[in-house]
């Protein structure tokens, strides 16, 4: 994106008279996710469309993997995106697609929760191992081999984190729970979560990128 | 913009902002520093890590869902938007066209509404042909059901049981003939804490069938909404009973199944 050709000014994604409106989509594609989101949270609903395009394959596994129904997914997908502008996100604080996947899968437990279906399914969910899950049923089987060897990374990535980095990416992105919901259950400050949280994080990265390295 | 800070601290930050929980402070270092194409790969390798450990490898919806969504996306839009107000300051520079006459407008209205109608329409239309043919590729239960010792021939009653479609077939070989004023009566037995009107022996009558000329062969059943619930239904009964208040569930099963 050229500072010279569009201008994100007050949420408005702007061209000059000459562009084409194939040239703002253009563009527009090439836009941050905060870019885009603060256009649309001003009203520019075409916005709405490169972010469901860059973020749905995510939006729809997580509800899909809670739900358990191909139907509800979608029901709580169309409800993620539709809402998606009147949300609290703070493009300043962190990446929309990771609040995408927080928001997503409390929304999806929250249903199952008040469809008192909860239980067999949450408990599956809850068994499940973090990186296990995999749509066995649209899988090339040239890409297995792949998946086993990534699942295989990420589970020396997870092993080799701390038991309170390790809990609290857990109780985070499996339980759905936020970090203050984290720290009041284990009795610890809330900045000591958000360090096992960050530190993990980084170990996990840095351990991933070693074994792909390997 | 601030100066640059150390790789570490800049590592924090990054991690704090894929996780989602950067104070405002922290918010507000992290804009100010200078751009840094290092630390843009950091940001998308830590995104990387945390989907591949514990969110969903990606998986594709409909491809109905994007236009339901961006046609109510643009219907809430028009809805919501504010009549033209008398400004001081120019417009924005947008791509402007001159202002239609009010028909134009309210043509246009009418025709988006329209467009919106009809293409959620078509994609529930799509939803519920999906949902049609999710049920009829649901399996047939078929139970057997055991004869007690009220009955003393070696009859065999069948029952199929499509629960999604509430119907069913009933398939009887070598029952008993009947005696005058007498028929056969189908029972759903139900958990006594089932949320629907039973009798007293907590039974709904399901279907009557007569003994005489139709002991043999297939009938076809409509089953009760409660077999849409899981694990209400406790079992199907077959019971003789007076033809003239086959409801009054007087007498005891010759055939049961529990399920």
């Amino acid at each position: 994106m050229t500072r010279d050709s569009v201008i994100i000014d007050a949420g408005k994604v702007e061209v000059p008279q000459s562009e084409s409106s194939q040239s703002l989509k253009a563009t527009a594609l090439q836009g941050s996710d905060a870019d885009l989101w603060t256009a649309l949270k001003q009203g520019q609903v075409e916005m709405l469309g490169i972010l469901y395009d860059r973020h749905v394959g995510l939006v729809y596994a997580i509800a899909l993997r809670v739900l358990q129904n191909s139907q509800d997914a979608e029901d709580l997908t169309q409800d993620i995106f539709l809402r998606l502008s009147q949300t609290n996100y703070d493009p300043q604080r962190g990446s929309l697609r990771t609040f995408l996947a927080v928001l997503t899968r409390s929304r999806g437990i929250d249903r199952l929760r008040s469809k008192q279906r909860s239980r067999t399914s949450l408990a599956r969910l809850q068994a499940e191992q973090p990186h296990a899950w995999m749509d066995t049923s649209t899988d090339a089987l040239a890409d297995t081999a792949q998946r086993q060897k990534q699942s295989q990374q990420v589970e020396a990535a997870l092993s080799a984190l701390s038991d309170n980095q390790r809990q609290v990416l857990h109780l985070a992105y499996q339980e759905g729970m936020t970090q203050a919901a984290i720290a009041d259950q284990l009795g610890m400050p809330l900045g000591t979560v958000k360090a096992w949280a960050r530190r993990g994080l980084i170990k996990l990265r840095q351990t991933l990128q070693t074994l792909s390295e390997e | 913009m601030s100066q640059p800070i150390p790789p570490e601290d800049r590592q924090i930050l990054n991690a704090g902002y894929i996780l989602n929980d950067l104070s405002a402070e922290e918010a507000a270092l992290l804009a100010s520093l200078p751009p840094d194409p290092a630390a843009d790969q950091e940001i998308a390798a830590l995104q990387h890590a945390l989907e591949a450990s514990y969110l969903s490898e990606e998986v594709q919806p409909s491809p109905q869902l994007r236009e339901a969504i961006m046609m109510a996306a643009r219907s809430a839009a028009v809805s919501q938007e504010p009549p033209p107000a008398v400004a001081d300051t120019p417009p924005p520079l947008r791509l402007v066209s001159p202002p239609l006459p009010r028909w134009v407008r309210m043509s246009g209205a009418i025709a988006a509404s329209a467009i919106v109608a009809l293409s959620a329409s078509n994609y529930w239309l799509w939803r519920s042909l999906q949902t049609q043919q999710a049920q009829l590729a649901q399996p047939t239960v078929t139970v057997a059901l055991q004869p007690t010792d009220a009955l003393s021939s070696p009859a065999q009653v069948v029952v199929d049981l499509q629960p999604t479609q509430l119907r069913g077939t009933l398939r009887i070989e070598n029952l008993p003939p009947l005696e005058p004023g007498k028929v056969y009566v189908l029972w759903t037995l139900l958990d006594p804490d089932a949320p629907f009107t039973t009798d007293d022996k907590n039974a709904i009558l399901t279907h009557v069938f007569s003994g005489t000329g139709q002991a043999e062969g297939t009938q076809d059943l409509t089953l009760p909404s409660a077999f849409q619930q899981p694990g209400v239904v406790r079992a199907i009964a077959i019971t003789i009973e007076d033809a003239s208040a086959p409801q009054r569930h007087a007498a005891a099963p010759i055939l049961i199944q529990q399920l």
